[in-house]
């Protein structure tokens, strides 16, 4: 299914004819803010679609369609601040309910659906040295928006396409894209997935039960995720992971980031740059 | 009597598939309407069909809707009382959900035992009319 369908299929009624009649075909994201025009983006530049402000029922709409109104269900992501439905990452902002834990919101301001893509063919001069270099660590890096999510899925594609036993930790289940279980992104016939489960956990969990060559994930963003990515290193699987920076030497400049580097869990970095169609990747080797 | 206690049933899935498996609604009613008696199912196929519309209306809106269209047989008090679950199911927080659901369930359940004590009453009082036009009958007879 297109994914900006399947979003215009989550907005009201009006917003939705105004996005198909604009005829719009690529979208990186839609955004609702309350007050203000609904925007599409593409290539990080924000475009109204329609004159109408948003309500908060707008954003009640979006939110009831996402989760078939069952806020419990989606209660653990939405703590984070974020829902998924079928690989479409919708975050929330607006005003937190102190009750149950802080994980519902009484007020919803703006929301941001991202659309995933799938792009065959972008790693295709990537792809050799990453299999050369499978049992060592490979880190993607860009800015939030810069195309990590669907290289790594195109990697984890051609590299199980390739012959490797791949387990991925899809934590927010963006990776793969399903919905309940079915549908969503190919990502290659030796890929076992695990979804729901946070980064750390689920490595462990696919290193344990599933015997991969190379465990991928996206975003490494806590120590959790850091302690996950030291024990596969140390177990003799490769690993394959996303990290947001423009470069290896900001990653210097947050103490996480500098103590993945200074670990040498990763032998490879590939460096995304450019945006939109225009977009580059450039190898650099960490460590060896 | 057998819509309330099919009502029931259903109500008590729903709790257990809440609680257990954090079910969506969608899904959850997808599942009843092709689990239960005829006359319980028409009211989860109903939804099933209504859900196409969520988000356009609420939830607890398509919920009345389908408990007004189906549930004729329930008196309007046990009507209301499900149409009223619909205000709770999937917004509020769930231990709430599964108050509102208990709650409905205990009262329908407490409405059919009701039910079927009138029934019981009823039959006996046709029993022991019948049974005394027919004494009065012999002692005339004879």
């Amino acid at each position: 299914m297109d994914r900006l369908l399947q979003a215009a299929a989550l907005l009201p009624e009006d917003y939705r004819q105004a996005l198909i009649l604009r005829g719009i075909r690529e979208a990186e994201e839609i955004r609702l803010r309350t007050g203000r025009s609904p925007t599409w983006t593409e290539a990080g530049r924000e475009h109204n679609f329609s004159e109408r402000a948003c309500r908060e029922k707008d954003l009640l709409c979006v939110l009831d369609k996402a989760c078939g109104a069952s806020l419990h269900s989606v209660s653990e992501t939405l703590r984070r601040g974020f829902l998924t439905v079928g690989g479409l990452r919708i975050g929330v902002c607006g005003v937190r309910n102190p009750a149950e834990g802080g994980w519902s919101f009484q007020r919803y301001s703006s929301l941001c659906l991202r659309l995933p893509h799938e792009c065959r063919g972008i790693a295709r001069d990537l792809i050799p040295v990453l299999r050369e270099n499978a049992a060592g660590g490979t880190l993607i890096i860009s800015p939030p928006g810069g195309g990590k999510t669907t290289l790594l899925r195109e990697c984890i594609r051609c590299l199980s396409e390739g012959g490797l036993r791949i387990g991925v930790a899809d934590e927010r289940g963006e990776l793969s894209g399903t919905e309940n279980g079915e549908g969503g992104f190919d990502l290659g016939c030796r890929s076992d997935i695990l979804i729901g489960t946070s980064k750390g956990e689920g490595c462990l969990q696919l290193l344990r039960c599933m015997n991969p060559q190379l465990i991928a994930m996206d975003e490494i963003t806590c120590r959790e995720d850091l302690q996950a990515a030291m024990q596969i290193a140390g177990c003799g699987t490769g690993i394959l992971a996303t990290a947001h920076a423009t470069g290896v030497e900001q990653m210097r400049l947050r103490p996480l980031y500098r103590e993945i580097l200074e670990a040498g869990i990763f032998h490879l970095a590939v460096v995304i740059s450019g945006s939109g169609r225009e977009r580059r990747y450039s190898m650099t080797q960490l460590s060896s | 009597m057998r819509l309330l206690r099919e009502l029931a049933r259903a109500l008590f899935v729903m709790e257990g598939e809440l609680k257990g498996n954090l079910t969506p609604l969608p899904r959850l009613i997808q599942m009843l309407s092709s689990e239960f008696a005829r006359e319980c199912a028409f009211f989860f196929a109903r939804m099933a069909e209504r859900l196409s519309f969520l988000g356009d209306e609420p939830f607890s809106a398509l919920w009345a809707d389908a408990a007004e269209q189906t549930l004729k047989e329930l008196s309007p008090r046990e009507r209301e009382i499900v149409r009223a679950l619909g205000e709770t199911l999937g917004r509020y927080p769930l231990p709430m959900q599964l108050t509102a659901l208990s709650r409905c369930r205990e009262y329908l359940l407490e409405s059919e035992r009701a039910e079927r004590q009138r029934y019981m009453d009823e039959r006996r009082l046709i029993w022991g009319t019948a049974a005394a036009a027919a004494m009065l009958l012999w002692i005339i007879l004879i």
